[in-house]
């Protein structure tokens, strides 16, 4: 119980932000008062195999760490693949922010677009994210 | 046996497994008569590196294709391809040139 | 036995769970540049393409170019507003790469 609750706070202490990509795009300040926009959309991931191995670890006996390591191995060989970040259970999530972006800027007219694929993490559990900001121009005519 | 073993290493050492590190596309234009491309790359031995270099040269060599014209539709892919011991990383660029 | 069946029904629950996993590397957006001419019809285009890969091995990353190509094939005016998706469904000893190319395409009306 005691290991489970020191796991616990060091996790929850370790809550992190991580940044894998940005890129930057033009910045025109040539047309007009710029109004930034954001959109960002996450999902919720989990790293089942580390959750296994925190398990192992906690297990108070040989058999349950046993059990344990035996579960992260089978899921290593379920889940095989290059991965960014922890694997979250749908990969649709950031397919519609084309429409944010128009929906907060109906004009199209955007500038300064900085691409940004980010997570917030607490161990094993992250919330995964893409964010889009950028300045919409407001050309006033 | 360690011949057999041997051809795999030298089948496998020759043909790299290749991973897609980014990829990305900008606005394609109307006109697209004027396909250009242009490669880089650079060998590391174990991965170790001290400056990405090639990059700038893939840049250099897109832009050198089209002095005084504008690009467009620029699609880049960052790849890796991982010998045995041995990796190269390259970034590839094409785009539509158009002069005026 | 019954450490078997347990590690059994531990695995399906966790298999569950942690089946189907995905990863999205990246998110590009680009081609916002200028306000969208009047008199012009647009229209949302948009290209997927695949590559499946087993215990690792892949050649080539040719996938990109066709997801490109059947984008360009839908639109034979200017593409805006552009965005680019990469990402792998995970899998039993292979996974899937995936890219999702979108655009507007953007054609004067007749």
């Amino acid at each position: 119980m005691y290991k489970l609750m020191l796991m616990s706070a060091i996790l929850l202490l370790g809550a992190c932000a991580r940044v894998d990509y940005v890129q930057l795009g033009d910045i025109d300040q040539s047309q007009g008062q710029l109004t930034p926009i954001s959109v960002k959309v996450s999902q919720f991931a989990i790293e089942m195999a580390a959750v296994a191995e925190v398990g192992r670890h906690v297990a108070t006996n040989s058999a349950a760490r046993s059990q344990s390591q035996e579960i992260r191995d089978l899921l290593a060989l379920i889940n095989m693949g290059p991965r960014t970040g922890n694997p979250v259970f749908d990969d649709t999530y950031a397919e519609n922010i084309l429409d944010q972006l128009y929906q907060q800027c109906p004009s199209g007219n955007i500038t300064g677009i900085r691409n940004i694929r980010e997570a917030k993490t607490y161990g094993p559990v992250s919330g995964e994210i893409v964010r889009i900001d950028a300045f919409c121009i407001q050309s006033g005519n | 046996m360690s011949r057999l073993i041997f051809t795999f290493i030298a089948l496998f050492s020759l043909a790299g497994c290749v991973n897609l590190n980014s990829v990305s596309l900008t606005q394609i234009p109307d006109d697209r008569s004027n396909l250009i491309s242009a490669e880089a790359h650079d060998w590391l031995f174990l991965g170790l590196t001290s400056n990405n270099d090639f990059v700038d040269e893939a840049i250099d060599n897109l832009k050198s294709k089209c002095e005084g014209g504008k690009l467009q539709g620029i699609l880049t892919k960052h790849q890796t391809t991982a010998y045995l011991l041995v990796f190269k990383r390259e970034v590839i660029a094409s785009g539509y040139c158009h002069k005026a | 036995m019954k450490r078997l069946i347990l590690t059994a029904v531990l695995s399906s629950l966790m298999l569950a769970l942690g089946g189907c996993t995905h990863s999205v590397h990246m998110v590009n957006t680009n081609g916002f540049g200028d306000v969208m001419p009047k008199g012009s019809t647009t229209q949302y285009i948009e290209a997927r393409s695949e590559q499946v890969v087993v215990f690792g091995f892949v050649f080539d990353v040719d996938y990109v170019d066709e997801a490109h190509t059947r984008l360009l094939n839908q639109c034979d005016g200017n593409i805006r507003a552009v965005s680019t998706q990469f990402s792998t469904s995970h899998g039993f000893l292979h996974w899937t790469n995936k890219i999702l190319m979108k655009g507007i395409c953007e054609q004067p009306s007749a």
